[in-house]
């Protein structure tokens, strides 16, 4: 009987395992099949880790966790960009959303190069959260390592994996969101070689802190979020300059410290593909969202990097699930000959998908999927 | 002078932010009339968006395009109301990113392109409730109304909004395009708008044929 973990393992070493294995990124969508507010699956450990149990018994599991089941709300606290959560900045039962503002400023670049990424990081913290009392930073990173420990711990024991447990952006991505996409966009042109420099201290900073999390937590693999730092927003000249450094750096030290690199990847990456074959064979995994073509991308990163998507939010919502089995079977057949494959959602599942979209998808990636 | 205004559309072109306000100073000090000068930043922002479609440049340099027009208009505006010159927008536009969702960075590229482009916008921001989309077309006697949203949660207020068009009786003269991330043929179905744009480029194009002003 071959475990979930032995299958994730193989497809991630580019092997073939007996079937494609399932992985969405489920999240808040088990707050919707569980019936408890976004408010309790935010914030409310005991809720929430129980809305996992239910999905996950009620979909009847999948293979690997993407991030652990545990509540986000904590975690988006300690994201450096404003994020609206329901209970708080919004009503109880909707979706967390960045609400992106220009917090971060012009002269905020200095102050980087002058204390580092990381001390700036501690003031800054207090701009986006007046009422928080300066001793509680830590005990909010530990509380998080905690649950994300727990979490994995839990699953692991009946061999299901969680792919994450470290979290790092892109350092383009997020100090984008910190200054705003704009006001980041002006600065590119206005002062380049100002944002490179500070963009090489950001990204040792947050590679280290992405790392620390991981080896107190667990997981396979240490995330890198990208969106707005492919060339479905910047020329290639300025992802070569401000993008594609940072993320070599990343996975090559998230590598060399014994995980996985997990890039996870929103927007259209096809004309990036290229850069993505030149990381180190079998140690990458790269996720899409539906706007990079999957497609090309097994063709340009065949038997080099595990593959995960692509399941769309826009599909599992007003779609059929005809239409969600039809799209899986199109993916298997696509993406999964010589392994190296996930079938997963694109992005996270959609919170708001039919219950019958997602199972048509569960089904057909356990039957479609087999390799035999 | 149509080798400054073709002076001024090639330092737009190509992103040369000082040279652009520069030339704006010195044309509007020579006494050039502030429509002239308009015409060739608009341009300028044109061809931008031409190669943009093209694949030759990318997001940044159009917000950055953008962002070069906007600050010219800074030095022009007042020019243009002394001149007692009138500047003929191609038609209005009523934008917003509906109720529930609160991201705005592709509605306000639309926003910058479409107002490069000669259209008069009115932005209503984010979480905008149907009803607040319908007053201002009517307040404005809009000719498109653009409904934004990044999150599938946009899908039914975008179709509410679509109702409320009917319900107050402007769905006939005002066309309704809808955009953002996951919005596609499908969810333009679903929502009854009449377009759907996939980037700014196509919003613009969408815009002018909608209007007949292509």
């Amino acid at each position: 009987m071959v475990t979930p973990k032995e299958r994730v393992l193989k497809a991630l070493n580019l092997e073939t395992p007996d079937r494609v294995p399932l992985v969405p990124q489920l999240q808040q969508f088990a707050a919707r099949y569980a019936g408890i507010t976004m408010e309790e699956h935010l914030f409310d450990t005991e809720k929430c880790a129980g809305a996992f149990d239910v999905t996950w018994r009620g979909l009847g599991g999948w293979d690997a966790w993407v991030m652990a089941p545990r509540p986000e709300g904590f975690v988006n606290d300690l994201r450096p960009i404003p994020i609206a959560q329901p209970g708080r900045e919004l009503p109880p039962d909707v979706m967390y959303q960045v609400h992106e503002k220009p917090i971060m400023t012009v002269d905020d670049y200095e102050r980087i190069l002058d204390v580092g990424y990381k001390a700036f990081l501690r003031d800054y913290f207090f701009r986006l959260h007046p009422d928080w009392q300066s001793t509680t930073l830590h005990e909010r990173a530990v509380l998080i390592r905690d649950l994300q420990k727990a979490a994995i711990a839990k699953y692991e024991a009946q061999n299901v994996p969680t792919l994450v447990g470290g979290i790092a952006e892109t350092p383009f991505d997020e100090i984008s969101q910190m200054r705003s996409f704009e006001e980041f966009t002006f600065d590119l042109f206005r002062r380049p070689d100002l944002v490179e420099r500070v963009l090489r201290v950001v990204t040792k900073d947050i590679t280290d802190t992405a790392l620390r999390m991981a080896k107190g937590a667990g997981g396979l693999a240490v995330w890198i979020a990208g969106l707005r730092s492919s060339c479905a927003f910047v020329s290639p000249a300025q992802f070569e300059r401000f993008v594609w450094p940072s993320i070599q750096y990343m996975v090559e030290h998230i590598i060399d410290a014994g995980f996985y690199a997990y890039l996870h990847l929103d927007q259209d990456w096809t004309k990036n593909l290229p850069y993505l074959r030149s990381l180190p064979r079998g140690k990458c995994l790269v996720h899409f969202d539906g706007w990079t073509d999957i497609f090309k991308a097994k063709e340009v990163l065949r038997d080099h990097m595990c593959i995960m998507g692509d399941v769309g939010p826009t599909l599992l919502t007003l779609g059929s699930p005809d239409e969600v089995s039809q799209y899986c079977r199109k993916l298997i057949d696509g993406l999964a000959p010589g392994g190296g494959f996930l079938l997963g959602s694109g992005c996270e599942l959609a919170p708001d998908a039919k219950r019958e979209n997602v199972e048509a998808m569960f089904e057909t990636c356990r039957e479609y999927g087999a390799y035999s | 002078m149509a080798d400054t205004s073709e002076q001024l559309t090639r330092a737009i072109l190509e992103l040369r932010e000082e040279e652009v306000l520069q030339l704006v100073r010195q044309r509007l000090a020579a006494g050039e009339a502030p429509l002239e000068i308009i015409a060739a930043l608009r341009q300028g922002v044109a061809e931008v968006g031409q190669k943009f479609e093209k694949g030759e440049y990318f997001l940044t340099e159009l917000i950055m395009a953008g962002k070069i027009f906007k600050e010219a208009m800074v030095d022009l505006e007042p020019a243009l109301e002394r001149s007692r010159q009138q500047s003929q927008a191609l038609g209005t536009v009523v934008i917003g990113t509906v109720k529930g969702d609160l991201h705005d960075i592709g509605k306000n590229i639309v926003i910058i392109m479409l107002r490069s482009a000669g259209f008069l916008v009115h932005d209503l921001g984010i979480d905008v409730p149907p009803q607040t989309f319908v007053n201002k077309v009517r307040e404005v006697n809009a000719d498109l109304l653009g409904l934004s949203g990044l999150l599938t949660v946009s899908f039914n207020p975008m179709k509410e909004t679509v109702a409320a068009m009917h319900a107050a009786g402007l769905r006939e003269r005002c066309r309704i395009m809808i955009g953002g991330g996951p919005t596609d043929e499908r969810v333009r179905a679903y929502t009854g708008a009449d377009y759907v744009g996939q980037d700014a480029g196509q919003a613009v194009r969408l815009a002018k044929a909608a209007l007949g002003v292509a």
